[in-house]
């Protein structure tokens, strides 16, 4: 620093009684939250402008003296309703091949043990294109660790309907993926 | 004879009632066909995660840099009115721990891969795999991120001198947290 600068401390905006809690949850929750968005066929600028504004909203919530229960469902409830405001462009994206530079950017950043080769990615994402829209959500919201009932919660469906549609669509997958 | 109704999937994310649970677990133990199933549905639910972190990698390979800007930018424009009341002087910001501005500041391992479909309540139904990481080289030897800001774009018309500029120096630690940020006219 130098002598003639004057350190200043910004008071920042208190998230209130939820801030601990909020901070905790953002870092947690924010790389799957953008992870679940991008899977759903958002592309990265959009992705995070949904993200940003779900925990906008879980500060306003919180704020509030919103329910501090079930928060995980909650958020990801609310990115993928502000994903699905965007459906057209949710739609053409989950159709759209993947860019193939992508995929070359993808095996160079992991430890090779698990990165798909690329003909598995590709054979893969051909069967996640054969899945209805709600049996792809629901695998999504199953590979970020939500159980069945949270995944209806999401979804607005009963747990049951989230069993059914999980089985159907790992069936599906392994049927297509697998010799 | 296995007629193939056993609910493998709900019984391997242990979605199923302890009675019917067990029932499961007992015919899997006698029935190689289903336990080739589940193999097989195990493997698919691993790909299938590996390919969303996968897909993240991809799309926020060139996502730090812009999250970083964006932090840079929200403290540098909170400055510059602060700027205006000491002119003849710089301020340098000291960084503050805040969750919303807070993203240059999660240090790289916190950042996890997909959590294992297969691990639930501790049951033992699958193999531990590494979660994979993202490694975020910051060194804090490059050069500070310069960002230009117009100060027409952050104050209220009159509020600044015509045709000035701001910009900010965003120094980064190696683990990506900010350690500086210093604004210039």
């Amino acid at each position: 620093m130098s002598a003639d600068s004057v350190p200043v401390v910004l008071p920042l905006t208190d998230f209130g009684s939820g801030g601990c809690q909020a901070t905790r949850i953002y870092r947690e929750l924010r790389h799957p939250l953008l992870r679940y968005v991008i899977g759903l066929g958002l592309d990265r600028d959009d992705a995070q402008d949904v993200v940003q504004e779900v925990f906008l909203r879980l500060h306003q919530h919180l704020g509030a003296g919103g329910s501090d229960a079930n928060l995980r469902s909650w958020l990801f409830r609310v990115a993928h309703n502000l994903a699905r405001n965007q459906q057209q462009r949710y739609d053409r994206r989950c159709e759209a091949p993947l860019n193939p530079e992508s995929d070359e950017v993808a095996t160079t950043a992991t430890p090779e043990s698990l990165v798909l080769k690329k003909e598995q990615f590709q054979q893969l994402r051909s069967g996640i294109q054969q899945l209805t829209a709600c049996e792809r959500e629901c695998l999504l919201l199953r590979a970020e660790g939500l159980r069945y009932r949270e995944i209806g919660e999401v979804l607005g469906l009963p747990t049951s309907t989230v069993g059914d549609t999980v089985d159907r669509a790992v069936k599906k997958l392994a049927e297509h993926c697998h010799v | 004879m296995c007629d193939g109704t056993q609910r493998l999937v709900a019984w391997i994310d242990d979605e199923l009632s302890e009675d019917e649970a067990a029932k499961v677990s007992q015919h899997v133990q006698a029935c190689a066909e289903c336990q080739r199933r589940v193999r097989v549905y195990q493997d698919v639910s691993r790909t299938f995660a590996t390919y969303c972190e996968q897909r993240m990698q991809a799309a926020t390979d060139r996502l730090w840099p812009v999250a970083l800007a964006m932090t840079a930018g929200l403290a540098a424009a909170a400055a510059i009115a602060l700027f205006f009341l000491f002119p003849r002087e710089r301020i340098a910001l000291l960084p503050v721990e805040h969750p919303l501005i807070g993203v240059a500041s999660i240090p790289a391992e916190v950042i996890a891969g997909p959590r294992d479909p297969l691990q639930r309540r501790g049951r033992q139904r699958s193999v531990a795999r590494p979660i994979p990481r993202h490694d975020i080289d910051v060194s804090a030897e490059e050069s500070p991120i310069q960002i230009t800001i117009p100060v027409d774009a952050v104050l209220p018309p009159g509020a600044a001198p015509d045709g000035i500029n701001m910009f900010a120096e965003v120094s980064l630690a190696a683990d990506g947290s900010v350690q500086r940020v210093t604004l210039h006219p």
